[in-house]
């Protein structure tokens, strides 16, 4: 039996509000594909099918949408996210070595990926962690960090 | 050379909230703004030669006319802000949306009124999920004191719509596809100049930090705006410097000093007392500038593009004497190929190609072949796409090669031996 997916109360209220900002249903699909991911923290196909139904629009174009940005995921997410910064001022300030830290000190709870630049150029190294920016990174702030996350 | 138009209200505690930005004069400008004839606030934008500050650095007053002037069955207008801020070394938009979020949806009230658009939609990338809050957070209050929505300040409504990680949603076109709920493709551009279109509807597509000048000109007029930086570069930038510096930031500054000033004095210079190797000026996509030339450049767009770059975005990455520059290149170029949106044959394969060459100069496998392949792959992206996100790419490489090709050469030099 397929399962099928319901927005939060807290959700729907908000479905609402946003279909009498736009002048048309089919610009909701980036808030709704967001609003998904938040509660479940990934896209699921019923998620999905279920923005195809609410804004009558096939199913492939809102997973052609979603399949487009890097920022949803399609599959059960680990309990938190390092995104450490790569390009060139993270590069030249060591971002490498962040990586290599994280990479060597944290456990399986915690996927660490490198990212494009998340325009944080002026602390850099830095990453992001569960969303939030860590930025100007030292040994100090790497240990808080896992300290944070109880690697 | 520092002045504080845009970034006036950055270092007061809480002027993201209304209540302390009101005690430092947000909002001012409307009251007086308002009872002018719309045109009449475009000629003073016009007359203030202020440029779009996203990159471009196109006229901004005469975007406003054809947003304005493109005739619409519905009446409907619409105003765009782009804060999709992505392009690597620059983080000036973030500090507007973060510290002085009111200045932007003044600057969006009297932008709105002088196009005659009724509603404005913010994009904001979707890694600044902080700023996001507190965008949010100052666009409710903005409704809660009257100063949006039903109100005597023109029932301007602004809805910030979240990106999700995205470069080419920066593009204009893009971004409007992505509002449109589409994969953000960037559209082919018309021959003659023209607005942009949401949804049918004309469109005026601007830079936060553009919006948030506005005000100011406005208030003080044009006159006061020009007192500031050179004739063709009126008025000043979020300078952003990152990379070797001691004090990497943002720094409003007007246009036309010189760069090695502002690295050595506001920047503090290069970190650990090394020498300055170059700077990327605006951006990563505009085109190196070696050490031995940057004692000539001036910070205006004029300067800059003399010395075959581009101002673009103000934010310099700035390089000691130690710095690879094969390397620089390679993380560049893995950007790109990253990046690229896909639409477009010569870009989705000239950037991955492009990147995989740079892999082989890495790690020492390189051959003269492969520096020839590498200019010819940007030849060929260069000019063929519906973007200007591939000929950004080959700029890039060309300005490497074009200062820096001995490196590339004792590469292939070092694989032979």
């Amino acid at each position: 039996m397929r399962k099928i997916f319901e927005l939060s109360p807290q959700n729907l209220e908000k479905l609402s509000a946003l279909r009498k900002q736009y002048p048309e249903q089919k610009a909701i699909v980036l808030p709704l594909l967001w609003m998904v991911q938040n509660q479940l923290s990934y896209l699921s196909e019923e998620g999905m099918q279920f923005i195809a139904t609410e804004l009558d629009v096939p199913y492939m174009h809102v997973y052609s949408v979603a399949s487009f940005y890097t920022m949803f995921i399609f599959e059960q997410p680990k309990k938190h996210l390092i995104e450490v910064c790569r390009t060139l001022s993270c590069a030249l300030n060591g971002a490498d070595d962040v990586k290599a830290y994280f990479d060597d000190k944290c456990d399986d709870d915690v996927e660490v990926i490198e990212v494009e630049c998340l325009g944080a150029c002026g602390g850099a190294p830095m990453c992001a962690v569960d969303g939030k920016y860590k930025e100007s990174l030292d040994d100090a702030k790497l240990e808080a960090i896992l300290k944070e996350l109880k690697c | 050379m520092l002045v504080k138009i845009v970034s006036k209200k950055f270092d007061i505690p809480n002027a993201h909230t209304i209540d302390v930005a009101l005690e430092h004069g947000a909002y001012s400008a409307l009251e007086d703004s308002l009872v002018k004839e719309p045109k009449e606030l475009r000629d003073i934008i016009i007359e203030s030669n202020l440029r779009g500050k996203g990159g471009g650095g196109a006229a901004a007053g005469n975007k406003w006319n054809l947003a304005a002037n493109q005739p619409t069955e519905s009446g409907t207008r619409y105003l765009i802000v782009n804060a999709d801020e992505s392009e690597p070394g620059t983080f000036k938009d973030r500090q507007i949306l973060a510290k002085d979020p009111h200045l932007l949806i003044e600057g969006i009230i009297l932008t709105c009124h002088a196009i005659g658009a009724k509603s404005s939609y913010i994009y904001v990338r979707g890694e600044y999920e902080e700023f996001i809050t507190i965008l949010e957070g100052a666009v409710d209050e903005a409704y809660a004191k009257g100063f949006l929505g039903n109100s005597k300040y023109g029932n301007i409504d602004v809805v910030v719509h979240r990106g999700a990680g995205a470069y080419i949603c920066g593009e204009k076109s893009a971004l409007i596809e992505s509002l449109e709920g589409n994969r953000g493709h960037p559209r082919l551009k018309p021959h003659q100049p023209e607005s942009e279109f949401y949804f049918g509807e004309p469109a005026l597509v601007n830079n936060v930090e553009t919006i948030a000048s506005v005000p100011f000109i406005l208030e003080n007029g044009a006159d006061a705006y020009k007192a500031h930086g050179t004739e063709k570069s009126p008025g000043t930038l979020l300078f952003a410097m990152s990379g070797h510096i001691n004090n990497p930031g943002v720094y409003e500054c007007s246009f036309g000093h010189s760069m090695l000033d502002f690295i050595e004095q506001t920047g503090g210079g290069i970190k650990n007392g090394k020498k300055l190797k170059a700077v990327i000026p605006g951006g990563a996509s505009t085109p190196i500038i070696p050490a031995h030339l940057i004692k000539d450049v001036m910070m205006d767009y004029e300067s800059l593009r003399s010395f075959d770059s581009a101002l673009g975005t103000g934010g310099m990455i700035i390089m000691d004497e130690d710095t690879d520059m094969v390397k620089a290149l390679k993380n560049l170029l893995h950007f790109y190929h990253h990046e690229s949106c896909g639409q477009c044959t010569p870009c989705r394969e000239g950037t991955s190609w492009a990147d995989r060459v740079m892999q082989k100069f890495v790690d020492k496998r390189a051959t003269y072949e492969d520096l020839e392949i590498l200019r010819s792959v940007s030849r060929t992206m260069n000019g063929k796409t519906i973007c200007v996100f591939a000929p950004a790419c080959s700029d890039v490489i060309d300005g490497f090669l074009r200062h820096f090709e001995d490196e590339f050469i004792a590469c292939i030099q070092e694989e032979a031996c």
